[in-house]
């Protein structure tokens, strides 16, 4: 398995890299195979497999979650990891904003600048009218750029996104496709997994699961 | 997090409707009326039941031993404590009232104790007592003279004495002559309270000294509601004397299931970087407002209840109102501090697993 490497780098420190990962749940199968990648800051990194190739399986393993069958991976200025997942998961009651100032007041900044900073992050995930609204009443594509939103704020070394746009349309998707690569921006690891094509043109590098051969690079 | 921000985030919770603070303080005042009413509604049970049994009588013991009883040492016994009143009778020649030719009413003669024992006071004027039924067959009155073959007799009291209750209803049909305290009677009642027969022994030695007899038989005035009360008892065992500890443990459940809904959302916070601790306040400080109310407003309403609805036993029981208010409360902050603190961030793994 090959991995698509590009130059274009910010120069980040978070890193990841995996050296002939694989991992499977029967005796002997594998999902995959001889996995090398290496995942820097400053990207999106996506990771594409039709569904059931294991993307969900390989990103808890670069959380920690799960243990490899076989290979190495190394972190490194990884402390904090944040996730998306494909449901957002939100707090029904509570506003947008709340849900984004949370990890400011979690790490003791007081409540002004939590939410000055807050409203810049949604702002830059084109939440900026929803900040009052009920996480219940937002719609399907601004529940999950405000989990966006909230997994960039507080500055973590590495961000898992499991699927983003799987349970939205293609127009919604597309309103969080527009919005991925604020990820990069927060200066950590970014990893997006996948199988919608326009979710990993969205990604500036793509790692594929199924074919080891062909690794792509979006412009 | 900063404390004006966990006492913040813990009224935006409530406010907001994530607590669902509104529901768990009704549930929680729904179990603290339950559980005080429980014990309200038990103990005035016990205590009607134990007005019933005094009001019958049956908890006057009565030892016969004819022209065996010395009338000193019976009325001596309340001096005993747990026995309110204690006095002897005897029955003598029956007496014919002139305006009832041919009838014969039965006399007895009475002491000083026994007109307490009868609910009579001991300052009376003098004269005979009579019963409400017989006082009402005859239509007489206190203060009315019955004219009988022993001369006119001033009615110096009506005494009450229920016929149809189940007790002895010689006394129903009889006159009572104030006893002149000479010679021995034929029997010693004692009203002890609480009922119990543990002083028979007591009431036995009013029996003169030299033909005491010790296995002279103490029976009760009214058997019909049992020989003994069984009320002191049933009210040491009864169920709700744990109202408290189970009070505690239903609001402990309340605030369980409060916390339990919300599992997934603590989990949430934890990633977002929370520390459990400020989990734990901000928790603590929802709970206390939730909970507090509830047990306030519960603990008013019942003991203002009970100061109407059962203004006799309710004093008796404001302290165990109160315990029940507090422990409920406590209960159900100790149950979500419990969730708070036991949530893991682990738990977004399992969601993950489940749903991604
Ligand atoms: N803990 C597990 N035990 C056994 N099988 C698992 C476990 N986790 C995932 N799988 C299986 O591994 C395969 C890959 O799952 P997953 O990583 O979720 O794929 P993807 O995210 O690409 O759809 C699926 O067939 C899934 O059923
Ligand atoms: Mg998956």
């Amino acid at each position: 398995m090959s991995v698509s490497k590009s130059t274009s780098c910010n120069g980040g420190t978070a890193r990841v890299s995996l050296q002939g990962v694989g991992h499977g749940f029967g005796l002997d199968s594998f999902l995959f195979q001889n996995v090398d990648a290496e995942f820097r800051a400053g990207s999106v990194w996506g990771l594409r497999g039709p569904s059931g190739s294991g993307k969900s399986t390989l990103l808890s393993i670069i959380a920690g979650w799960e243990v490899p069958k076989e290979g190495h991976i190394q972190r490194s200025n990884i402390s904090t990891i944040r996730w998306v997942f494909q449901n957002p998961l939100g707090v029904a009651q509570r506003a947008a904003l709340d849900h984004v100032t949370l990890p400011y007041l979690a790490i003791g900044l007081s409540r002004d600048r939590s939410e000055k900073l807050a409203l810049q992050r949604l702002f830059e995930f084109g939440l900026q009218s929803s900040a009052g609204k009920r996480f219940s009443l937002l719609s399907g594509g601004e529940a999950q750029r405000l989990m966006l939103a909230r997994a960039v704020a507080g500055s973590p070394d590495l961000i898992l996104v499991d699927e983003p746009t799987a349970q939205l349309d293609r127009a919604t998707a597309a309103t969080v496709n527009s919005v991925l690569g604020g990820l990069a921006r927060s200066g950590a690891v970014v990893i997006v997994a996948s199988h919608d094509e326009d979710t990993l043109d969205a990604c500036s590098e793509v790692v594929d699961l199924m074919r080891p051969d062909i690794g792509s690079t979006s412009p | 997090m900063r404390t004006t921000v966990v006492l913040l985030e813990a009224w935006r919770n409530l406010q907001s409707g994530t607590s669902k603070g509104g529901w768990l303080s009704v549930a929680l005042i729904m179990a603290i009326s339950l559980v005080s009413c429980a014990e309200l509604w038990t103990v005035s049970a016990l205590d009607n039941r134990a007005h019933d049994y005094r009001t019958a009588g049956a908890s006057i013991r009565v030892l016969k031993v004819e022209a065996g009883i010395d009338p000193k040492q019976c009325d001596a016994l309340s001096g005993t404590s747990g026995i309110l009143s204690a006095g002897a009778m005897k029955a003598v020649a029956p007496i014919h009232i002139l305006s009832l030719p041919g009838v014969s009413t039965p006399a007895f003669e009475t002491t000083l104790g026994f007109q307490e024992v009868l609910g009579l006071g001991t300052a009376l004027e003098s004269g005979v007592f009579i019963s409400e039924p017989l006082a009402n067959r005859w239509k007489i009155r206190h203060g009315d003279i019955l004219e009988s073959d022993q001369g006119p007799l001033p009615v110096a009291a009506v005494f009450p004495y229920p016929e149809d209750d189940g007790r002895d209803s010689r006394l129903a049909n009889a006159v009572l002559l104030p006893s002149l305290g000479s010679g021995p009677s034929d029997e010693c009642w004692a009203d002890v309270w609480p009922s119990t027969a543990g002083f028979d022994s007591v009431i036995r030695t009013s029996q003169g000294t030299a033909q005491g007899e010790a296995s002279a038989s103490v029976s009760t005035l009214n058997p019909t509601l049992g020989l003994v009360f069984t009320g002191a008892d049933e009210y040491q065992n009864r169920v709700t004397r744990y109202a408290a500890a189970i009070s505690a443990c239903l609001g402990f459940a309340i605030g369980l299931l409060g916390g339990a809904r919300r599992r997934l959302e603590y989990a949430s916070s934890l990633h977002a970087g929370v520390t459990s601790g400020d989990l734990a306040r901000i928790t603590l400080v929802e709970a206390t407002i939730w909970a507090g109310a509830a047990g306030a407003v519960a603990t008013a309403g019942v003991v203002l209840g009970a100061h109407f609805w059962a203004p006799l036993i309710a004093d008796a029981l404001y302290t165990q109102f109160l315990t029940i208010g507090m422990l409920s409360g406590l209960g159900a902050i100790t149950g979500s501090l419990f969730i708070a603190t036991h949530s893991r961030e682990s738990r977004l793994f399992v969601y993950f697993r489940e749903r991604s």
